[in-house]
């Protein structure tokens, strides 16, 4: 006989309407206000764009022209595209290296640290992103405490130009702004690994680096994809890392033109259009993650 | 930037080639689309028909002819939009000013409000975009504001600002010559002078040792130092103001004239740099002052800042800053100008009036860090008053010769905006 619900499903969906009329409409709205943007038309005289807020208005040419030069070899954005990709692919690559061990001893080793740690990696998201790049700024600067221990260890012998249009440094900005986000939801995905595996595995006659690789690391996969949809995302659109550390075109993120168009004075309609692509690429991504993430939950819910 | 376009044919120089059309003119391409879209055709066509020309004045939006230094233009005064009446009494206010942030002494304000009696709110922007908007939309109810040069003929074609009436600006008589009647605005019909400011060489003469006023072509010293890669600053507060640098290294003072082949070297030049690190930057004064730059293409009154970042104890001597003193480089200016739909029309004309007075410049100088034009300040007078280190200020002091003879950004066309906007974003890209 099938068990009826605790709660009927109508009151589920009333629990949930607030937050999908909220998502609706400050997420949706904006989102529409940008296609809207990047399918207008910009004023002749004081040239602001002109949103086309109806559908069948919606001019696709600046679109068009727009994706074509973000596409390779000889897409005008493709130099600043390709960078961000790199850019981002090393620095998600450093946050899971980095962030995978942290989570790691946390969840599954720490005891009585556990506690002290995970507050440790909560509290640097309580100051702004925005703070805590500008206190890399005087680190790096030349006469900055980097340079100095530097300079004492004997690593390197003068000042090293840490803010001078490095991609490394951007990186190493991208992955220390970025790498609590990942470790987080890495965190909890391990927290609730169940130990028995764990335990099984060891019976099975399986030793630690065994055990770590083919029953640790495929359990926390969904943790792993969720951490890097988390920070990957993010980083693909930041434009203020690379203003802050570098402010130089040769490390420019595709986010630094967007930055520039959508602060420009004429082409405003130009920035939507980029905007959008970055937009749709991301969703093709996301979408990838929640049709695995679904998979994934099939597969162990049955 | 928008000025006069040379006349189609052997003035512009070699075409420029279709690779170069396929990449920039691609997103030129994407705005005319748009603006075509939204009946703008025909002001494309007129601003495209390099021919029409009004006393050898391209037309410029509205069909006003577009300024010139050596050109300069009377702005149409539309019989909707007329100057207020003289004789009127100030309004009971709040007089609403809009500026930039950190642009504007305190103490300019405070004494408004004790000679008229009358409360002043101060509400800032950070980009000219966001004033325009907040100005069209009717956000702000502004009644004083300090525009660009640039966009001085679209706010006139789109009725956003008044005519004013100088009954009531008597003190206009204290500005300089040049900015009683400017180049961009002849009879100041609409505007009043606000700051002018130089964008020059500076550096740290301590880390680095050149002499641009010794070399043949002092601009060309971004491209010869050496030991300096990465530590180069550029201005980015307009789109032209990196092309500005390439130009004048190129021996180009005619920015107005300037080809799109022109452009295309400039933005060439500029990737010789940026290739080796240098940044784009709004201002050079903190990295200046801490090291990060050694050189950068600076204004005078980031200058003014330096010494407050350099390590104490390296003495403000550390800074030096060229501009060439037969006033051949850049030199802009920015104005007052009263919305159309003021609140307080006759507080704003008085604000004007009080705004260009030499204590209120003093003032201005000490806490903004920004000249006024007028004839009745001096460098004496500022050094008497300690705005600044006296040494500082002989480097950074625009003399009434640069004001009158340098050279401003231009009032572009549509098509030289379109064509400067892509070329900055092709070079701030990486492209």
């Amino acid at each position: 006989m099938k068990r009826k619900p605790i709660y009927p499903r109508r009151h589920l969906a009333a629990l949930g309407l607030p937050g999908a009329l909220w998502v609706l409409l400050f997420v949706g709205g904006s989102l529409y206000g940008l296609i809207a943007t990047a399918t207008g038309t910009v004023d002749p005289l004081l040239f602001q764009p002109r949103p086309a807020w109806n559908p069948l208005n919606w001019g696709v040419s600046t679109l068009g022209q727009v994706g074509n030069s973000l596409l390779p070899p000889a897409g005008l954005y493709w130099p600043a595209v390709s960078r961000t990709l790199v850019f981002v692919a090393i620095a998600v690559a450093a946050c899971v290296l980095i962030g995978y061990p942290v989570a790691y001893f946390v969840a599954l080793r720490a005891r009585r640290s556990k506690g002290p740690i995970l507050v440790l990696l909560v509290v640097p998201l309580l100051v702004s992103y925005m703070l805590r790049m500008l206190a890399w700024v005087g680190l790096l600067a030349p006469d900055g405490y980097v340079n100095r221990v530097l300079q004492e260890l004997g690593i390197v012998g003068g000042p090293v130009n840490w803010l001078g249009g490095r991609p490394s440094t951007v990186v190493i900005a991208l992955v220390y702004g970025w790498v609590p986000y990942f470790i987080l939801p890495l965190y909890a995905s391990l927290e609730r690994l169940d130990r028995r595996y764990l335990e099984a595995a060891n019976d099975l006659g399986a030793g630690r680096v065994r055990t770590f690789l083919f029953v640790t690391v495929p359990l926390s996969a969904q943790g792993i994809l969720a951490g890097v949809v988390l920070v990957g995302l993010p980083m693909t659109g930041d434009f203020f890392t690379n203003d802050l550390v570098s402010g130089s075109p040769r490390t420019s993120m595709i986010g630094n033109v967007i930055n520039v168009y959508a602060n420009s004075i004429t082409q405003q309609v130009t920035g939507a259009a980029l905007a959008f692509w970055l937009l749709v690429f991301l969703a093709v991504l996301l979408a990838n993650y929640v049709r695995s993430s679904a998979r994934a939950m099939r597969a162990v819910t049955g | 930037m928008r000025d006069q376009q040379p006349p189609d044919g052997p003035h512009e120089g070699p075409r420029p080639t279709a690779t170069h059309l396929t990449r920039r003119s691609v997103l030129t391409r994407a705005l005319g689309g748009a603006l075509a879209l939204s009946g703008g055709e025909s002001l494309l066509a007129a601003s495209r028909a390099l021919a029409a020309t009004v006393n050898g004045a391209a037309i410029g939006v509205g069909g006003i002819p577009i300024a010139t230094k050596t050109h300069p233009v009377k702005l149409p005064i539309y019989s909707d939009n007329r100057p207020i009446p003289a004789g009127r009494k100030p309004e009971k206010g709040p007089l609403v000013v809009f500026d930039w942030g950190s642009y504007l002494s305190n103490s300019v304000v405070s004494s408004f409000e004790k000679q008229y009696g009358v409360s002043v709110q101060l509400t800032t922007f950070s980009s000219i975009d966001e004033a325009v908007k907040k100005i069209a939309s009717g956000a702000i109810a502004a009644d004083v504001w300090v525009p660009v040069v640039e966009e001085l003929p679209n706010y006139v074609a789109a009725k956003l600002i008044q005519p004013i009436n100088h009954s009531y600006i008597p003190n206009l008589a204290n500005a300089l010559p040049s900015f009683q009647s400017p180049w961009y605005d002849a009879e100041a019909q609409y505007s009043i002078p606000n700051y002018v400011w130089t964008t020059g060489i500076a550096w740290r003469n301590d880390l680095l040792k050149i002499d641009p006023a010794s070399m043949k072509n002092p601009w060309e010293v971004f491209w010869t130092v050496s030991g300096a890669n990465g530590k180069i600053g550029l201005q980015n507060a307009d789109p032209f103001d990196p092309l500005s640098l390439a130009l004048l290294k190129r021996g180009i003072t005619n920015f107005s004239a300037a080809t799109t082949a022109q452009i295309n070297q400039a933005v060439s030049d500029l990737k010789q740099l940026t290739g080796k690190g240098a940044k784009l930057q709004y201002t050079a004064f903190q990295q200046l002052g801490t090291g990060t730059e050694v050189l950068a293409q600076a204004w005078n009154g980031d200058v003014l800042l330096v010494p407050q970042y350099l390590p104490s104890h390296k003495p403000a001597t550390s800074i030096s800053y060229w501009f060439p003193s037969n006033g051949e480089g850049s030199v802009n200016s920015d104005y007052w100008a009263i919305p159309k739909n003021a609140k307080h029309p006759v507080l704003a004309h008085l604000w004007m009036n009080h705004f260009l007075q030499e204590q209120n410049a003093i003032d201005n100088y000490r806490d903004a860090g920004y000249q006024q034009p007028l004839s009745t300040l001096s460098l004496p007078a500022l050094k008497a008053a300690k705005v600044a280190d006296p040494y500082i200020l002989d480097l950074v002091w625009v003399t009434p010769t640069e004001a009158a003879k340098g050279l401003p950004n231009p009032i572009p066309t549509a098509q030289q905006s379109e064509l400067f906007q892509s070329a900055f974003a092709e070079l701030s890209s990486g492209a």
